[in-house]
């Protein structure tokens, strides 16, 4: 009786593994690519219509009221360009087919189960935890395995005048939970259970060339971050510890900002608000974003009608500076396009601006299927101020050595 | 001066002027923050700096007026294996050269301003020692110029295993401390950059820079421990001991006018053995006699503390605020041999020496062993900061022996002190721990975090200090243990604009002596700063004098300095 019991009971699981399947494919191809059927299309938005201050009436169900009254008030317009579709990669799309079945939230809040792909592809605003499930989906996007930037950092006065200016080089390379690939083995970084590793160096300007911080994120949220920095003034390497609430130079982008969120997915409570068409600045075709209008600080490359995951984010801290964020992730690339930051008392404070584009436009990276980012800004409007990140040159997934990352090469690259 | 030196300072002075007229064309051809081509970089600065001394509120006078270029080319001439894009060199995968080159000119030397700079241990009107105008045009013109390249290397990184040599003129900077130099001593102290310019001057800008090999080789991770790398440098005999300068030439640096005046063979006394003080000891500048050699194994452990453990070997530089002696009494005669059967026949044959225009005495400079660890951890979870400490016994620091006196006679024929004193060696161990934390203060910075660093420093020599002569002032004590606290504080407001230090120094063993200074940079431009920063000297409650070899309060008294500074950088 006992094993037939069990013979039920494996029949039943294989049953409920194969109907999850084969319910769940279909799923997650729509997840991945939401255009097969047809691109959006909404009257008055026509590819080449023109959003303005003159002419915003037609986005007005289109865009977060936040935005919209940005347009309103003359601060930036846009074209309409039509949607454009941009898969991330087979390798991505297949593991999340493959193990997106297996993953679970712990009591913690940390992932269990989970190998590589996106941790829950299918969403259902009607469960408690989908907002904390799409804040994973987020941590674990499809960013390739290594990012390599060229940029300049500006911190921009309305005027226009540039208070500061950093040239960088910065590098991140994830080393766990990696698809398998054509070549080595990307997860590189198992045993040290890190996530993925970060490296920014400036080369401009002359006084603070050649510094150098390396970022260590762990795979488990709950544990801390460790962060050096190279100072060239010290010529040491100096373990330091970053306040995900504070923001360098005084920018107005917290530590926490980057890319729309890189805090512990922890330390906010997490609500799924939605999934919605709305125009968004993606798609772009160059290897770097347009700015302009106010302050050259709003990012003026045609936008396009995108499905968008709508997660709100509230800091679980009281001190925290934001009373919440609102994160507005392209649903097929899983990035945020546009977070709102609002104070404690609700008011929008800040908008951040992230920018992807078309892999076709962008040379050495036509055949990359990850999101291609382009740019970056934050317009911080309690004090009429912008911090914008201009890309001079990205490389997707180019072989790098392992111990580029290494401490004792920052001593013996230091200089 | 011989035409040959004149030459060498032309050459200097044209090559100064020709890079400052490069530097101020540039920024018209190119809009870029610095100037790249492929792998090929050039960056730098042109600084104009005021220096004012107000040793009272109400009486300023300009001490210097340096005006810098700095100019830094960085050039990767190996990449993959290809050298200039040309060549293949399989068994190097990546070399890159940095060459930093800085031209001053003091134009002090020129206009040479009054008044009178006063010096330790500050006696007052009727002692002060001297103004810039009492140069003769010869000795200020000597000073005002300074052409060199600073550093000059290249990095080469081996394609098949883990190793990274840096070769060439260099700094080497261990341990954990901030200003405090413990294991941070491969390179010595130029002081006539600035003797108490520490907050104001940056450390690249006061190390003596050398020509070296140092290698880095990776383990990566051995066992538990990660980042696991052994490092070394050879300074293959070219090292040179702590610099300095008196006043009045060079107001800045040294608070003391210079000692060795008087001679009376015409202009300044000389040491014993050709040596010179600040310059060179008793030793050839070969391989065999001066080269100085470090050593550290480094790690991170699973708890994630970061530690190395170092042993140095070098000749004492005398720059690590310990009250050792660079000056070594030498008598001409054993006391009890046949020359000098008499106290009185050792002082006469010193006498002989002085009447010759040398002193009893040589610079000197011995080697001496060194053994420390360094650490750090950051705690996250309790103090939500970054624990550092870093500790160094060394063995054999020379100190000036009051029993070990070197005696002249006097007018009288008696045999007395001359003030010049032997050397014993002691051990010295000095030992920091500090904190550093982001820490909000919302009241004085609603956006930014205060960087917040704290230090405690001690020192301890393991004999007995009685009978040691500090070099401060003949009333200078050696103490077995010494302490200095120091705390730190910087923000930034303005958007990136504005960006204030603060920093508070302390000795609780020297009567409180305490150094306070501030620096405001104001950044007009990206590329165009302005700084305004002050430092003031003091011994709170007290009006005395006070022997402190660590120069705060005691030693820089009436050096309370007001800094202006234009800086357009490229």
């Amino acid at each position: 009786m006992r094993k037939l019991l069990w013979v039920l009971s494996v029949c039943g699981l294989l049953w409920s593994s194969s109907a999850w399947a084969e319910m769940s494919a279909t799923a997650i191809q729509a997840m991945f690519h939401p255009y097969a059927n047809g691109k959006p299309s909404v009257e008055g938005l026509a590819p080449g219509t023109r959003i303005g201050q003159d002419s915003w009436q037609a986005a007005q169900d289109y865009l977060p009221v936040e935005i919209l009254d940005r347009i309103k008030a003359g601060e930036f317009a846009f074209e309409v360009r039509e949607t454009t579709d941009l898969p991330v990669s087979d390798a991505y799309i297949t593991a999340t087919q493959n193990h997106a079945e297996h993953v679970q939230l712990g009591a913690d809040g940390e992932l269990g189960g989970y190998v590589a792909g996106m941790p829950f592809p299918i969403l259902d605003p009607a469960d408690e935890q989908a907002g904390l499930k799409a804040a994973w989906n987020y941590r674990h996007r499809d960013f390739g395995n290594i990012m390599q930037v060229w940029n300049t950092f500006r911190l921009i006065e309305e005027s226009g005048s540039i208070n500061r200016e950093i040239e960088n080089y910065y590098v991140v390379a994830f080393g766990m939970h990696r698809p398998p690939t054509d070549g080595p083995d990307p997860n590189i970084w198992q045993e040290e259970g890190l996530l993925y590793k970060e490296y920014y160096h400036i080369t401009a300007p002359f006084d603070l060339k050649n510094t150098i911080s390396l970022k260590h994120r762990h795979i488990r949220d709950q544990a801390k971050d460790d962060d050096w920095v190279y100072s060239p003034a010290g010529r040491k390497i100096r373990k330091i510890i970053v306040k995900h609430e504070d923001a360098a130079l005084d920018s107005g982008m917290l530590n926490d900002d980057y890319f729309g969120f890189s805090g512990y997915i922890r330390s906010y409570t997490w609500k799924l608000v939605g999934i919605q068409t709305l125009l968004a600045p993606v798609g772009v075709q160059a290897v770097k974003t347009t700015f302009g209008g106010r302050g050259g600080w709003y990012p003026v490359d045609p936008w396009e009608l995108r499905e968008m995951v709508v997660l709100e984010g509230v800091p679980k801290a009281d001190d925290h500076p934001y009373g919440k964020r609102v994160l507005y992730i392209d649903r097929q690339m899983f990035v945020p396009v546009y977070t709102l930051m609002y104070d404690r008392a609700g008011a929008h404070i800040k908008t951040l601006f992230e920018l992807y584009g078309n892999p076709k436009f962008n040379p050495g990276n036509e055949q990359v299927r990850v999101p291609v980012w382009t740019g970056e800004t934050m317009i911080d409007y309690q004090n009429a101020f912008g911090s914008v990140t201009e890309l001079t040159k990205i490389i997707y997934n180019e072989p790098m050595p392992a111990d580029f990352f290494n401490l004792n090469k920052i001593v013996a690259r230091g200089r | 001066m011989n035409i040959f030196d004149y030459k060498a300072r032309l050459r200097s002075s044209c090559i100064f002027i020709a890079l400052c007229v490069l530097t101020l064309a540039l920024p018209f051809s190119f809009a870029r923050a610095d100037f790249t081509y492929g792998d090929l970089s050039l960056s730098g600065n042109l600084q104009t700096q005021q220096i004012f001394r107000h040793p009272e509120p109400d009486k300023w006078s300009i001490i210097q007026q340096r005006n810098v270029l700095r100019a830094r080319v960085e050039y990767d001439w190996i990449k993959n294996g290809q050298a200039f894009g040309r060549f293949s060199l399989p068994g190097i995968d990546y070399a890159h050269f940095v060459g930093l080159y800085r031209g001053v000119y003091d134009s002090v030397y020129d206009f040479q301003p009054g008044p009178r700079q006063d010096v330790f241990p500050y006696r007052g009107r009727a002692g002060r020692d001297g103004k810039l105008s009492d140069l003769s045009h010869k000795a200020a013109h000597a000073l005002r110029f300074e052409s060199t390249f600073r550093e000059v290397f290249t990095d080469i990184e081996f394609a098949k295993i883990p190793l990274s040599l840096r070769i060439g003129r260099q700094m080497v900077v261990w341990g954990e401390s901030d200003n405090l130099r413990m294991l941070d001593r491969t390179n010595a102290l130029d002081t006539t950059w600035h003797g108490g310019g520490v907050g104001q001057e940056t450390w690249d800008d006061l190390r003596i820079p050398y020509w070296m090999i140092r290698a880095t080789y990776r383990f990566g991770r051995i066992g538990d421990l990660s980042d696991v790398y052994t490092e070394s440098y050879w300074v293959p005999g070219l090292w040179v001991p702590l610099k300095f300068g008196f006043s009045p030439g060079r107001p800045w640096s040294s608070p003391s006018a210079n000692p060795f005046v008087g001679s009376p063979t015409g202009g300044n006394f000389k040491l014993l053995n050709r040596t010179v003080l600040g310059r060179r000891g008793n030793y050839s500048k070969s391989i065999d006699e001066n080269s100085q050699v470090g050593f550290r194994l480094g790690a991170t452990m699973p708890q994630g503390v970061t530690v190395t453990l170092n042993y140095l070997y070098q000749r004492t530089a005398h720059d690590d605020g310990v009250n050792t002696s660079a000056l070594r009494g030498l008598n001409q005669c054993r006391l009890g041999t046949a020359e000098c059967e008499t106290l009185a026949d050792v002082a006469r044959s010193n006498n002989a020496l002085l009447g010759r225009g040398i002193l009893p005495a040589e610079a000197y400079y011995p080697y001496t062993h060194a053994v420390g660890i360094s650490a750090s951890y950051a705690d996250d979870d309790y103090t939500e900061g970054v624990w550092r400490m870093e500790t160094i016994y060394e063995f054999g620091k020379p100190f000036a022996d009051k029993r070990k006196p070197i005696m002249i006679l006097d007018e009288a024929e008696r045999p007395i002190e001359s003030g010049f004193l032997g050397i014993k060696k002691s051990d010295v161990w000095q030992a920091f721990i500090g904190f550093d934390r982001p820490t909000w203060i919302r009241t004085l910075n609603r956006r930014s975090t205060f960087f917040l660093t704290s230090q405690v420093f001690w020192q301890y020599i393991p004999t007995s200090t009685s009978r040691f002569q500090g070099q401060i002032s003949a009333t200078d004590k050696v103490r077995n243990w010494e302490a200095v606290g120091t705390i730190a504080a910087s923000t930034t407001y303005m958007r990136g604009k504005l960006l204030p230090v603060a920093f508070f120094v302390i000795d609780p063993i020297n009567r409180y002596s305490s150094q306070f200074g501030w620096v405001v940079d104001y950044y007009i431009t990206p590329r165009l700063i302005f700084r305004l920063a002050q430092n003031y000297f003091f011994v709170p409650g007290f009006g005395g004098r006070v022997d402190e070899s660590w120069g705060l309060g005691g030693l820089y008294r009436k050096r309370d300095e007001t800094v202006v500074r234009m800086t357009y950088q490229f």
